[in-house]
């Protein structure tokens, strides 16, 4: 379960500085009243002045979610399976990469995933999340309209990227994928090579043009491994990702 | 120090040159490969992803699944688990009543052969008539729903030969709904008649 230590601390904060503003005659008679209310021989009714109040901070309610995430270890011989994990909401990022490190931190630190730059441009984080290919850290726990509704009812199902080999929980092995970007030379080649006293290779506009919608790709893999036909014939079939670079 | 690659190097022990590239005061506790099915421990050598030159070898000398089949390791769930798009379930839903209609087509054809001409259409009289309304709604949908949803299917084929515009993944999800629909609504509609 997630410890609220926040909670403690605001509290005992509110409570000092509330001290530190009374006068000194005042803060006698506090400490009087403290003592005596300790005692249970309070002598006064005014909720206000009472130390340790927390009518100051209303308790947030917990919201729960679930996780049921893929596990496998290599070093155990038994067969892949999930782990549900809770996560308070409340007290998450709202990103399931967020989620992901709360439970590496906080409940199971042998949870294994690829991460790095958490803002969508690396493409370490890409995983299956309630049975779409995407980032982790680009996907919401809940969208807007979900945190209006009860969502916290369904848990949420993450696993590896698709029909890849898996080398540990929710890391794949990325090799083949490499290899075939590899074996496509993604890099610009020239057919006539450079003419007589040619400095560089000028760009025109409509050159630049023709590589947007394509140098944007982060080789993720999301949409590779979202491909039946990649699924099937992974050594023989390129891939969307390799097949547009 | 370098001390020159192994005696063993040229051997199939050593396919990625982890044991020439090892220091060779380390080389002892660098496992090598060793072609064997071990469950217990993983092959590390060509389990692991090395990009490289050598690399690029590795994955031509052998059959990227044959490799991975030697490592043990399972592989990540795939139709279970994902969330197939409308696109492609009509597209699956196209090869799975073509498959059916093949099944009953035979079927048919079988039926003749072995039975006499004529044998299927009394079959067909007797589904109808002999077991109630609901068996011969029943079975008048089962045939009528793959007949349209193939057909139907097919000819959007056809459409996208002629436009290829058409296939954005904003028109390809209507069609597919519209797929789906105008099928139900047509083989419903045969159903009753």
């Amino acid at each position: 379960p997630t410890e609220r230590k926040t909670k403690i601390g605001q509290v005992s904060r509110n409570a000092g500085t509330m001290l530190s503003s009374i006068s000194t005659s005042s803060r006698h008679v506090l400490a009087l009243t403290k003592s005596l209310a300790i005692r249970g021989l309070a002598t006064t009714t005014d909720a206000s002045l009472k130390v340790g109040s927390t009518a100051v901070h209303p308790p947030r309610k917990e919201r729960i979610k679930y996780f049921k995430i893929y596990r496998w270890d290599p070093e155990q011989r038994q067969k892949p399976y999930l782990s549900t994990y809770p996560i308070d909401l409340n007290d998450c990022g709202p990103m399931m990469l967020d989620a992901l490190i709360k439970i590496k931190n906080e409940q199971d630190p042998t949870l294994t995933f690829r991460r790095s730059c958490r803002e969508g441009i690396c493409g370490s984080c890409a995983m299956n999340i309630d049975g779409v290919n995407t980032l982790a850290c680009l996907c919401y726990i809940e969208s807007p309209d979900d945190k209006k509704s009860a969502s916290s009812g369904k848990a949420t199902k993450i696993y590896p990227l698709p029909h890849m080999y898996v080398i540990k929980d929710l890391v794949p092995d990325m090799g083949n994928f490499y290899e075939q970007y590899r074996s496509i030379q993604p890099w610009l080649q020239t057919e006539n090579g450079k003419s007589e006293g040619q400095a560089e290779f000028l760009q025109s506009k409509q050159d630049r043009a023709k590589l947007d919608g394509m140098y944007e790709c982060i080789l993720c893999a999301c949409c590779s491994t979202a491909c039946p036909s990649y699924w099937w014939n992974a050594d023989k079939y390129l891939g969307p990702a390799v097949l547009m670079q | 120090s370098h001390g020159g690659p192994p005696p063993w190097s040229h051997r199939k022990e050593d396919p990625t040159m982890l044991s020439s590239a090892t220091n060779s005061l380390l080389r002892p506790m660098v496992r090598t490969a060793a072609r064997r099915h071990n469950n217990a421990t993983l092959d590390l050598s060509r389990g692991m992803t090395i990009l490289s030159k050598q690399s690029a070898e590795e994955y031509k000398k052998e059959n990227y699944t044959e490799r991975m089949k030697n490592t043990g390791r399972p592989v990540s769930p795939h139709v279970t688990i994902y969330a197939f798009p409308i696109a492609a379930l009509s597209s699956i839903t196209v090869r799975v009543t073509g498959v059916a209609l093949s099944f009953g087509a035979m079927g048919v054809g079988m039926l003749e052969l072995f039975g006499g001409t004529g044998t299927s259409l009394s079959v067909f009289q007797d589904l109808g008539g002999a077991y109630g309304p609901l068996v011969a709604a029943g079975a008048k949908f089962s045939v009528a729903f793959p007949c349209v949803y193939h057909y139907l299917g097919a000819a959007r084929h056809f459409a996208w030969d002629e436009k290829p515009d058409l296939l954005t993944n904003i028109d390809v999800e209507k069609a597919s709904y519209a797929l789906y629909g105008s099928s139900l609504f047509i083989s419903v509609g045969l159903m009753i008649v």
